[in-house]
Parts: structure tokens; sequence; C-alpha cells
């Protein structure tokens, strides 16, 4: 550390405290799936640790200043609007074409189809809105 | 006119002033409570403050908020 180090404004800290406790507990909720073959209750518990990571989550964008929220919200926007879009496009083509991607998401792991229709509905969203505002930042920084 | 998109946005004189007080975007970002990118965002262009932050920016220049921020649009509208 140099010596006119910039001290870290409170902010920065809440920021970086909330940012902690999400992933931290995403990662709880991850352990706690993984175990939850030897009790039911892990499974009550690991969800009581996700919906504990979306309260953080929600922490963290109120304490960023309001050009980085407005960066999200556009972000999620056109990002997420992007990616439901081709949600849309995947269902149509499943719609008209049945086939079109048999073996497709199974190749990737994902064999239900409940599990494929959030794998096909929310991925490209998030993924939309993860370039979005990726593109947003580097413009920024 | 810098624009941020489809979006018309105001002019500012922010990185004269910063720039005759000597300070970094960090500085001026500490001093309003916000994040560097933030002030680069404002300087640039790309980004459009808040009525309140505005008026928190105008009072740390101890001046008019139309002092720092303009837009050519409403200086026609208004002649």
């Amino acid at each position: 550390m140099t010596a006119n180090a910039r001290p870290v404004s409170r902010r920065m800290k809440r920021k970086t405290l909330y940012v902690a406790a999400t992933i931290a507990s995403m990662l709880a909720y991850v352990v706690l799936m993984a175990l939850s073959h030897s009790a039911q209750w892990l499974v009550w518990l690991a969800l009581a640790a996700a919906l504990v990571s979306v309260v953080f989550a929600c922490l963290w964008v109120a304490a960023l200043d309001e050009a980085a929220q407005q960066a999200h919200y556009i972000a999620w926007f056109w990002g997420g609007s992007a990616g439901l879009f081709v949600s849309m496009l995947v269902f149509v083509t499943v719609m008209l074409r049945p086939s079109a991607f048999d073996g497709a998401l199974t190749s990737m792991g994902v064999e239900e189809s409940f599990a494929s229709g959030i794998v096909v509905g929310v991925t490209p969203a998030v993924i939309g809105y993860l370039i979005w505002w990726a593109v947003i930042w580097l413009r920024r920084s | 006119m810098p624009t941020a998109g489809m979006f018309e946005l105001m002019r500012n004189r922010l990185k004269v002033l910063r720039a005759e007080r000597n300070w970094s975007q960090a500085d001026l970002a500490e001093r309003l409570d916000v994040s560097r990118q933030s002030v680069n965002a404002i300087e640039t262009g790309k980004y459009d403050p808040s009525l309140p932050l505005a008026f928190k920016i105008a009072a740390l220049f101890g001046l008019p908020i139309e002092q720092i921020f303009s837009a050519d649009d409403v200086a026609q509208a208004a002649e």
C-alpha cells in the first residue's frame, strides 16, 4: 500500500460487504443442495440461503450510485430483452419444427423438459444482460 | 453533440472545473460519493446526473447549476 492510498469510502465498503454476502449465500445454496440427498430439510435450508442471497443482491443494488444503477437497469432492459427475443425464436422454431434442437440441450447435460425450458428461457436473457452491462462499463471506464 | 445511444444529453463543464482545482476523477468521485466510472460517464456526456446529484455538484463547486450544465436546444428554445 502506498503512502497516499485513498481511503475506502463507506459506499464501497457496503458494496463489497453485500457482494461478498451474496456470493457466500449462493455458495451455501450450492453446497447444501449437493448435500441434500441425505436429508430433505437441507433442500429447504438451501432455498432459504438462496433467498438470503437475493436480499443481499438487492442491498448491493441499493448501495450502488445512480449512474451504476442506471447502467444495470439499461443492461437488463436491452440485454435482457434481446435475450428474451432469442428465447422466443427458440420457442417458435420448436413449435414449427419440434425436432429442430433435438440433442442440443441433452448434449449440455440438460435432460428434463422443465429444466431445459428454464435454461432456454432464462440463459439468453442473463447473457444479454451481462454483455450489455460489460459494454456500458467498458465505455465508462 | 454528445449522445448516449438514441438519447440527447446535456453539456457540462465538469472536466474544466475539476482541472481548475487539480482534482482527479477519483478525487471528485470521493467528494460526490459516487464511483470514478460515474464521474467519467458524466464528464464524457454518457450519463446525465439526477437533479439531486446535479445540485450536489453545483454546491461542491459553489456555482449555480446552469453554469455547470447546459443544453443547446433548451437555450435555443428560450431565445
